[in-house]
């Protein structure tokens, strides 16, 4: 039956008419797909991506020194001795009173030195572990000290060595350094 | 004849429909023609992506789209030799080469992307948050292509852009040429001290001693046809790309 728009209208038309209603249901569905199909394309974009993983185990170790304070002929024998598992620096300040400071004489082995500026003696070379520093001597000069012990009987003289060490660090150049602000430090008397 | 012309309405709506359907499927396969005419003509596959990490000049991992399938993919480990030059040991402060760049392994040319992640595992390789990643210290290079992404990165995590085309077969500039542990893992350390004959004995163990530092590389590629809006798809981000190809991240 022909749809006339002035006996009815195009709802009704298609309500009565179950061909025609199928039809416009086929056509629609297929415009649907073809609108879907189109979006797909344009949505879709080329990637990829790689990727992987590693780790690394850091060795600290721990350090370990073991410092040697002998006496003999008026003499402190100073050493320090690495029985740890990693390189480091050590270093010594010898303290002891101030009266007595000019009695003190210093025999530095080789690789001691003397800095001025903060009255640390520096082994300078690295201590690898199993390693032990040269000595370093204090002598206490009896000659200088009798003068001033005549009036006194008996007097205790108080040498105290401290020791300090911190592992060797290295540079970005590899180039081996010591950061004296990580020091581990101990007291020896 | 008017009972002929009723019927034939919805035989044409019907046909109306199976033509639009045939259109969109010829279509379709008109587009597969001449993409598979276009790979067998020139033996390559026109329209496949690939991407190859590379780490001190050797590939590590990658990924290519080859002939419908992924199957062009391996995965590697990185810093395998990286303790090579010191014996085995890692140590804090030293730099290590350790170079990473980017490989167009794929047919088509790309824009790429690395994301560096950094963390450290205790000695039992449970992860630890607490010690931070940036004493994982990278040596980024420097105006050579490459450019760190600041506000999509974190201690833990770097985000660097390749800015420039990257032609099919070449290699990017390396985004890093060393990978250094910064000395102030030393800094937490426990003493102790004990009397020896004659002296003392002074034992410092390290905190952080026996962990593991952990690096992992993802690289990313996309296509560089209609680059923004596929860098806007793929990696959720907005560029600029110059009429050059230069990408700029936007602000």
């Amino acid at each position: 039956m022909k749809w006339d728009k002035r006996k009815k209208s195009l709802w009704n038309y298609l309500k009565e008419n179950r061909q025609i209603r199928q039809s416009l249901l086929l056509a629609a569905f297929a415009l649907v797909l073809t609108v879907c199909a189109s979006a797909k394309t344009a949505m879709a974009y080329f990637t990829t991506y790689a990727s992987a993983g590693g780790r690394a185990q850091i060795s600290l170790g721990f350090t370990r020194t073991e410092t040697e304070d002998t006496v003999s002929d008026w003499t402190k024998h100073i050493a320090v001795a690495n029985s740890g598992e990693q390189e480091c620096y050590a270093r010594v300040k010898v303290l002891v009173g101030e009266q007595y400071k000019d009695s003190l004489l210093y025999t530095a082995e080789d690789g001691w030195r003397l800095e001025d500026t903060d009255g640390y003696w520096y082994y300078n070379k690295i201590l690898a572990p199993q390693e032990k520093t040269s000595e370093l001597l204090v002598k206490l000069e009896r000659s200088m000290l009798s003068g001033m012990t005549q009036a006194e009987e008996q007097k205790v003289f108080n040498v105290i060595v401290v020791p300090e060490y911190t592992a060797v660090l290295y540079d970005e150049d590899g180039n081996p350094y010591a950061d004296w602000s990580l020091t581990v430090a101990g007291e020896v008397e | 004849m008017r009972t002929k012309k009723r019927a034939l309405w919805p035989v044409l709506l019907l046909g109306l429909s199976v033509v639009l359907l045939l259109l969109s499927a010829v279509g379709s396969a008109r587009a597969a023609l001449t993409y598979y005419s276009e790979n067998y003509a020139m033996e390559v596959t026109v329209s496949s992506i690939g991407v190859t990490l590379v780490e001190n000049g050797e590939d590590v991992s990658y990924r290519n789209y080859i002939e419908d399938d992924w199957s062009d993919s391996g995965s590697g480990e990185l810093l395998l030799g990286l303790l090579e030059e010191t014996n085995g040991k890692l140590i804090p402060g030293r730099n290590y080469q350790e170079a990473i760049a980017v490989k167009n392994s794929g047919a088509i040319d790309s824009y790429v992307r690395v994301i560096l992640y950094r963390s450290w595992q205790d000695a039992k390789g449970e992860k630890d948050t607490e010690l931070s990643p940036e004493l994982i210290d990278m040596g980024l290079s420097d105006g050579n292509g490459w450019v760190i992404d600041a506000k999509a990165s974190t201690p833990e995590r770097m985000v660097l852009y390749y800015t420039k085309v990257l032609p099919v077969g070449a290699s990017t500039p390396t985004l890093c040429e060393t990978l250094r542990i910064h000395p102030d893992i030393f800094q937490k350390v426990t003493e102790e001290r004990t009397p020896v004959e004659g002296g003392e004995k002074i034992t410092a163990t390290y905190q952080y001693d026996g962990y593991f530092m952990s690096l992992e590389a993802e690289v990313d590629a996309v296509q560089t046809h209609s680059g923004r809006e596929a860098i806007k798809s793929a990696w959720g981000v907005d560029v600029v790309i110059a009429e050059d190809g230069t990408l700029t991240l936007a602000q």
